[in-house]
């Protein structure tokens, strides 16, 4: 194993137990691990459970960090299906907690590898994946594809990438008030607000405009409907997770976007300016943000309208958004009756109704009318079971598997 | 045996033929001639009667792929493709003066069709020419009382076409899958 320094953080620890973990880690475990109060670097997550409000505490955090490692100490004996949870009886053996450390640390080890192999495959890979396996299919006097189609072409969420976009959420009983703090967040405290804001000025003053927001610069060109920035995908995505107070400084640019601050410091450090459509770079970092979960403030006892499709050939596809996009462009429906009537886990409505909020083409209908009736997909609408089972038939034909695989348990 | 079809349909050189052949098992029928007149300036050949192609499906079930010629003078051949039609894909090209008023003129003459069944649409060509915005042809959908998919495709590539008819197929049926 590479001797590389693991951080943990801790939560709900007094002082005293705090500091005694500090010294247990620096001699004991050999210095392969440190305490950080940071829980952003940190890899796994100690918890005491038995402490005041430590349940609640441990929820507040799967929330925020649902992909994270987590020790939880406790008196009581405790299962969890999730694989990232972990479960050491108190009293404390140390033997114990260095074994489950060492185990994690592996474990992360070769996650940390597999995180490597997967930035290194470029999304032209990706795609030309699934066009030799399309070609399979396919009559071989076909013209040839061009390398712009690569880059042009829909990226489907591969299973390993997929809970960056639509998290991990498990459905929950949204009748349960204290489970709505799970399924929102604040758009307007995150990166994702302040390019939003950021775009909307550019276009009211059709001018280019630069924001800086957590450090980072984003140069947004209005006219040509495109993002400039040099940060790479990696670094974005967990800066999109973050919340702050600190107020977006947005700089208007009155030629074009090579009179920027940004653009001239990057040039002269050598740093290559990438080039985003503004919607596919909106639409993606609305997904990282929201994860599973929906705008603050949004009603959930409300239907909500799609005014429109999103552009889902060329942005990042969630899972059923096309089912989710036939059906909300329909009618206005209830998120909730979106997830059941499609039978597919809650994240994925969520996540494809936050991106559309935020891309202006989705909301809460304002009509009182909408609210009036049950969701339902009447039976007019309902084919007849044989074109029914017809167009199953060519939706298995076009994908290449059956059309009931991945539904709600994916 | 199933007789039902997916009729593509749009002006010359939006990509019919194309995208056919790209979904078709076999290799597509296309009555191409050397064009003359106005539709020489933007293709050489062009359909002038149909093309045809076909998707095997489980249990030596077919679906047939109908194109339309592209020439407005063949008008008439619509309303007997659609015949039995599931519902049609609409392919449009960017580049051209108006596509708006493209799609709002096949949207039209295809209103009955569509009212009965759905439409998708495909916009060709936007990678070498980007406006008008697809924000633009939605503008004008909502205005004519239709909210079909558009999207961005390119007729030679398997999964945008694929995607397109996928979308079609789910405004028929959203909850399609629940009975598969």
């Amino acid at each position: 194993m590479k001797s590389e320094l693991i951080r943990i953080s801790t939560l709900c620890l007094d002082l005293r137990t705090y500091n005694t973990f500090d010294i247990f880690l620096k001699t004991v475990c050999k210095k392969g691990y440190s305490l950080t109060e940071n829980h952003e670097e940190a890899k796994i997550t100690i918890i005491d459970f038995d402490a005041f409000e430590g349940e609640s505490k441990l929820l507040e955090f799967q929330n925020k960090f649902p992909q994270r490692t987590v020790i939880i100490l406790s008196i009581l004996e405790k299962t969890y299906k999730e694989k990232n949870i972990h479960f050491i009886k108190k009293p404390l053996k140390h033997e114990e907690l260095i074994k489950k450390l060492h185990e994690l640390g592996e474990e992360n080890h070769r996650e940390s590898e597999k995180q490597i192999e997967i930035e290194k495959r470029t999304p032209r890979n990706t795609y030309q994946a699934s066009l030799e396996a399309n070609q399979k299919n396919s009559s071989s006097d076909r013209p040839p594809v061009s390398s712009a189609d690569l880059t042009n072409a829909a990226i489907i969420l591969e299973h390993e990438e997929e809970h960056h976009f639509v998290g991990t959420q498990k459905d929950i009983d949204l009748s349960i008030t204290r489970n709505l703090l799970r399924v929102f967040y604040h758009p307007e405290k995150m990166f994702q607000g302040a390019i939003a804001h950021g775009y909307t000025l550019a276009k009211k003053n059709e001018t280019c405009v630069e924001i800086i927001t957590f450090g980072i610069g984003v140069l947004i060109d209005p006219k040509n409907y495109k993002a400039y920035t040099v940060v790479s995908d990696s670094v974005l995505r967990p800066i999109c997770l973050l919340e702050t107070e600190d107020k977006a400084v947005y700089k208007r640019i009155n030629s074009s976007i090579t009179g920027s601050e940004s653009y001239t410091r990057k040039s002269k450090a050598g740093a290559e300016l990438v080039e985003w459509d503004i919607d596919v770079f909106l639409w993606k970092i609305s997904l990282w943000s929201s994860r599973g979960r929906i705008p603050k403030q949004t009603d959930l006892k409300s239907a909500v309208y799609l005014s429109h499709w999103p552009n889902l050939s060329r942005w990042e596809l969630v899972p059923h958004a096309l089912q989710i996009s036939a059906l909300m462009t329909k009618k206005p429906i209830r998120l909730s009756s979106v997830a059941s009537q499609l039978d597919i886990p809650q994240r994925y409505v969520f996540s494809f109704y936050s991106a559309c909020v935020c891309m202006g083409i989705a909301g809460v209908s304002k009509r009182q009318a909408d609210n009036l009736f049950e969701d339902s997909i009447g039976e007019n609408e309902t084919e007849t079971p044989k074109k029914q089972s017809l167009m199953g038939k060519i939706l298995k034909r076009l994908t290449g598997k059956t059309i009931k695989s991945g539904r709600k348990q994916a | 045996m199933s007789d039902l079809k997916i009729v593509f349909t749009g002006p010359v050189g939006a990509g019919k033929t194309t995208a056919i052949s790209t979904i078709s098992d076999e290799a597509p029928v296309s009555t191409n001639e050397s064009a003359s007149d106005m539709t020489k300036k933007r293709k050489s050949n062009t359909t002038v009667a149909m093309d045809y192609g076909v998707m095997k499906l489980d249990g030596k079930e077919k679906i047939h792929l109908y194109g339309t010629p592209g020439q407005e003078r063949f008008n008439f051949m619509w309303d007997i493709l659609t015949t039995n039609g599931l519902g049609l894909v609409l392919l449009l090209d960017n580049s051209r003066s108006d596509p708006v008023k493209d799609m709002l003129f096949f949207i039209n003459s295809f209103k009955p069709f569509i009212e009965k069944t759905a439409v998708a649409i495909g916009v060709t060509q936007t990678d070498r020419s980007p406006s008008p915005r697809l924000d633009v042809y939605h503008e004008a959908l909502s205005e004519a009382g239709f909210s079909p998919a558009v999207f961005s495709v390119d007729a030679r590539n398997y999964r945008d076409i694929s995607m397109l008819v996928q979308s079609l197929l789910f405004s028929i049926s959203p909850d399609l899958g629940k009975t598969g």
